[in-house]
């Protein structure tokens, strides 16, 4: 009794706690007192000093998006903002090496540009060392076509990210000249046309995120091997996923979701041993299901195809055998049909797994006992039946997260008493006559109860109106005949 | 001497804030239990507003 008391406290003050941090912010304020000056902390020689050239160029496109104040510092590389970066070189002369604009958030404030009149400056041609521009929300209030003339950046520009800045019109196929770029995100703008197979040509690109645009026509080749992150998501690509992807060996991340891809799932996806994500849903897959067979996806964790109507594919049996790491299972809305693998109940890390609105038959596999760690279970409007395996304490546990309703005949043991119904609408208790067979059928159930019950009437089980209707004003006098005994009971 | 420009130094908030003048370098502290140690970060002040500081 001491012991939960003391936890109770514990855990209160925990809470406490976490409540005033969160509402805390940065409060104490303290000039910087210390001995040192506000002036030029370079590091490096007090005699560095900008290109002027390159000065020129950075007053220009700062003024073009609107930021003309900058064009009153004396030397941009030394008298630096949040949004620019350089680097001296062996004759102590600074380069700008990097130019960003927009808020990311109040605390993290890249200078911002002027909504009505804000254009990206060809200015940026004359920056020979510049290695990354970010430009984010902020042409978006004049929207403009991605510049052609960008493909003539340095060649050693490795991150061009111009994201939800309201970019319409195709994307440039001059893109495909910056062959040193490592990062390409044009995220939430306004592009059409498809992407061009130019973009096969970078190959030291590490992400590409075309994401939340128009772009439509098919999946150019890629062939980097640094590759780790593609997501093309929300647009309208179509045609197959070209099975070459699986040569770019390095990628974590696969995001193709809504889209209108149409063929199977390539097989040579299996070969990409680094891959975490793969999410394909919301487009028109077809063919079977991708499936480890031993040694493949062996770092997976999310695989999420909802939304493709794969009509009459199974889950094959071992077809998770050799992914040891996933948590993520989202197939709902598939037209999956056949039994739920009896396997699917030892995957060790399995948190989250959605089947709901297929056409799956059979029973909830016993083996579903054994997941741990299962957090979130949807099972409804399939074609169950059988009693649903779980313990109270799993039931208790996940809530309204194990949703098991609109099935044919899932049934409940009554053992596990009448809280745990509420959580699973439509769900009735099984008979405990039939619980021992393990098998929950309908017609023979009602046989059954007939002759135990009420002696003298014989009402075969075939299925005819009347006597379907008879056996299920019966069946639910059973039930509340089986709930009566254990209340008095 | 020969730099490259490695390692780090005290921001410089001279132009920090945009065309907002004076821009001053101040010290900013999170709230935090008796028991934790205070992160401490530097940001540029200019009439009551926070600017970020320069990258290097």
């Amino acid at each position: 009794m001491a012991n939960s008391l003391q936890l109770h406290l514990a855990l209160l003050l925990h809470l406490l706690h976490l409540l005033h941090r969160t509402h805390s912010e940065f409060t104490m304020i303290m000039p910087d007192s210390s001995a040192l000056v506000d002036a030029p902390q370079t590091g490096f020689s007090a005699l560095a000093h900008t290109n002027p050239d390159e000065q020129l160029a950075v007053y220009e496109i700062m003024a073009a998006t609107g930021n003309s104040w900058a064009s009153t510092i004396p030397d941009v590389c030394r008298g630096r903002w949040h949004g620019i970066e350089c680097m001296p070189d062996s004759l102590s002369v600074y380069h700008v090496v990097s130019l960003s604009f927009g808020a990311l958030s109040d605390d993290t404030a890249f200078p911002t540009c002027d909504a009505a009149g804000a254009t990206l400056s060809p200015a940026v041609l004359r920056l020979p060392h510049l290695r990354s521009i970010f430009f984010y929300r902020c042409l978006s209030g004049n929207p403009q076509p991605i510049p052609s003339f960008l493909g003539r950046l340095a060649p050693s520009l490795r991150s061009l990210v111009l994201r939800e800045n309201g970019h319409v019109g195709p994307m440039p196929q001059e893109l495909g000249n910056l062959t040193a770029l490592r990062v390409l995100d044009l995220h939430e703008n306004r592009l059409s046309s498809s992407i061009p197979s130019t973009i096969s040509y970078l190959n030291h690109l590490q992400l590409l995120d075309l994401s939340g645009n128009q772009l439509a026509g098919a999946i150019p080749e890629l062939r980097s091997t640094s590759l780790s992150v593609l997501d093309l998501n929300r647009n309208r690509l179509h045609g197959q996923i070209p099975p070459s992807l699986s040569k770019c060996e390095s990628l974590i991340k696969i995001d193709l979701s809504r889209n209108q891809l149409t063929g199977p799932i390539p097989d040579s996806l299996a070969s990409l041993k680094e891959l975490i994500l793969l999410d394909l849903s919301h487009n028109s897959l077809s063919g079977s299901l991708p499936c480890s067979r031993g040694t493949g996806y062996p770092s997976l964790r999310a695989l999420i195809l909802n939304g493709n109507a794969m009509n009459a594919a199974l889950i094959p049996g071992e077809c998770f055998a050799g992914m040891p790491d996933l948590n993520t299972v989202i197939f709902s809305g598939m037209g999956l049909e056949g039994p739920v693998p009896e396997s699917m109940g030892e995957m060790p890390s399995l948190r989250v797994l959605h089947l709901d609105g297929n056409k799956l038959n059979g029973s909830i596999p016993e083996s579903f006992r054994g997941l741990e760690k299962l957090s979130e279970l949807r099972l409804d409007g399939n074609r169950l039946t059988g009693r649903i395996p779980f313990g109270r304490e799993t039931i208790w546990r996940m809530g309204g997260k194990l949703r098991v309703s609109n099935n044919l005949g899932l049934c409940f043991d009554m053992g596990l008493g009448g809280e745990a119904l509420e959580t699973m609408e439509a769900i009735t208790y099984c008979n405990p006559e039939t619980v021992a067979d393990g098998e929950w059928e309908s017609g023979r159930t009602i046989t059954k109860h007939l002759s135990a019950v009420s002696a003298g009437v014989r009402i075969s089980s075939t299925s005819s109106s009347a006597a379907t209707l008879a056996a299920a004003v019966l069946q639910k006098l059973l039930l509340m005949v089986g709930i009566l005994q254990v209340l008095m009971g | 001497g020969r730099s490259d420009g490695t390692g780090s130094s005290l921001p410089d908030c001279s132009h920090a804030c945009g065309p907002c003048t004076p821009c001053k370098r101040v010290m900013v502290s999170f709230k935090c239990s008796v028991a934790e140690s205070c992160p401490i970060v530097y940001r540029c002040m200019c009439n009551g507003r926070f600017y970020h500081v320069p990258s290097k």
